[in-house]
């Protein structure tokens, strides 16, 4: 039992760092799919935040968002060095489903031009035939 | 699916307990009126109950705060003149001596510098972007906001995109920084103070225009007035907050008169540029006294922080 919880200590220390070093690396991952076009002319500018949770099998990370009326933003994910690991779904105030990037491939990122403003859910979680636990990143850009 | 609320409780106390135990010393809850020796250290609560106050450390969230460049950059689509009485003096930064004044002025900064790079005022907004440098270094947000980035910022001088750019890369690294080091509150903070002085700026600017679009971006910011109100609530146990969250909750009750109308359009998808288009219809119904209420009540609460 004493060998049980010692392991457990460690592994879940080692856990925990792990879980540190992993996001760290993804959140640069993630922002390389904020800019992959930027040569294009399709400058997207961070929010300033960085969305990422620990996410393990049947959770998922949600948050609001208030997307504005013509602007165009684009939502980036990434939990691993498949471009394809995460699935994200935006949905309106009523939770209505307005997109999924599963039905794209699990696209790791989408735009979205918007007409007119409303408040919207993303929903982000491990596509869980590719990977069943670990960190999940979102950063949201904007087109001035 | 679970949500994170389900996440946070059950599993990540497990995991960061040992970072708490080993690290905890970095755990200082935000003093508004105490210098920079009288911040509380809270650790010894959390150890102690991990199932309660741990959660209200990590909060159990995931919340977005609009960015104070959005707002900006509408103004100067209505407002096409620079005014420098829009902004705060960058010099002020050496009487912030509390963490949570610095924290909520440079939001503040951030928001100046946002408004000032979006009119190419350069000189304006390098001063500014010092002046964030020294309250990072004060806040303790390592390598954010350092020389690099601010001669990378000089050297796109003549491209306010990349300049925008530039700065909101800082802006997200200390996010990155705070939340991987269980400085929610911090983090908070920083994003209230730059909330707050863009929704000034909207007001100022409306005052002025009277333009309806502006108008309506103000009314646009209840679910950001309301998601600042709970994470600023959650941090409150030690209630340094306790004024500024019954401001912005008076505030709150102003919004809460506005009418918003949403309709649902289906949204068309272009999967060869991976863009969808939402074409939902939205409304905004404000009458000019709650908007003039509005506007005088987020006048003095930005004045009472920026001092």
């Amino acid at each position: 039992m004493k060998k049980f919880i010692s392991l457990t200590t460690t592994v879940l220390a080692l856990s925990n760092l792990t879980f540190g070093q992993e996001c760290d690396s993804l959140v640069n991952i993630c922002y390389k799919q904020l800019t992959v076009d930027s040569r294009s002319g399709k400058a997207f500018i961070s929010d300033g935040q960085v969305y990422q949770a620990f996410v393990d099998a049947e959770q998922s990370a949600e948050f609001k968002v208030t997307l504005y009326g013509g602007s165009t933003y684009r939502i980036a994910t990434t939990a691993g060095t498949g471009d394809d690991y995460v699935i994200f779904n935006v949905y309106d105030q009523n939770h209505t489903l307005l997109f999924s990037n599963s039905g794209y491939e699990n696209h790791p990122y989408w735009d979205f031009k918007i007409d007119n403003t409303l408040d919207v859910y993303i929903e982000a979680y491990l596509d869980l035939d590719k990977k069943v636990s670990g960190c999940l990143v979102v950063l949201i850009g904007f087109q001035k | 699916m679970f949500t994170m609320n389900f996440l946070f409780k059950l599993i990540l106390p497990f995991f960061l307990l040992p970072l708490v135990v080993s690290c905890g010393g970095d755990e200082n809850a935000v003093d508004p009126e105490g210098g920079p020796g009288t911040e509380i250290d809270v650790i010894s609560d959390q150890v102690i109950d991990s199932a309660g106050s741990m959660n209200t450390a990590i909060n159990g969230k995931m919340f977005s705060i609009p960015s104070p460049i959005q707002m900006a950059t509408l103004i100067k689509s209505k407002v096409g003149v620079f005014n420098e009485n829009l902004l705060t003096n960058p010099e002020s930064v050496s009487a912030f001596t509390t963490t949570f004044k610095r924290a909520i002025n440079m939001g503040v900064y951030g928001a100046d510098l946002g408004y000032a790079t979006i009119y190419e005022n350069n000189t304006k907004a390098v001063s500014y972007l010092a002046s964030i440098e020294t309250l990072s270094d004060e806040l303790g947000i390592a390598g954010a906001f350092n020389q690099t980035l601010l001669e990378r910022f000089i050297e796109n001088g003549n491209n306010p995109d990349s300049m925008l750019v530039i700065m909101s890369e800082g802006y997200r690294e200390g996010d990155k920084f705070l939340k991987d080091n269980e400085k929610h509150d911090v983090a908070t903070l920083i994003l209230t103070g730059g909330w707050i002085e863009s929704l000034y700026f909207a007001a100022v600017s409306y005052e002025t225009s009277k333009d309806q679009e502006l108008a309506n971006r103000i009314g646009e910011q209840k679910t950001g007035l309301k998601t600042i109100i709970e994470l600023l609530t959650d941090f409150n146990t030690d209630e340094f907050y306790t004024t500024l969250i019954s401001d912005l909750q008076t505030l709150a009750g102003d919004f809460e008169k506005i009418k918003f109308n949403y309709q649902f359009i289906e949204p068309t998808h272009d999967a060869k540029n991976f863009q969808t288009n939402i074409k939902s219809k939205s409304s905004v119904i404000i009458e000019p006294a709650v908007l003039n209420s509005i506007i005088a009540k987020i006048k003095t609460i930005r004045n009472s922080l920026i001092g």
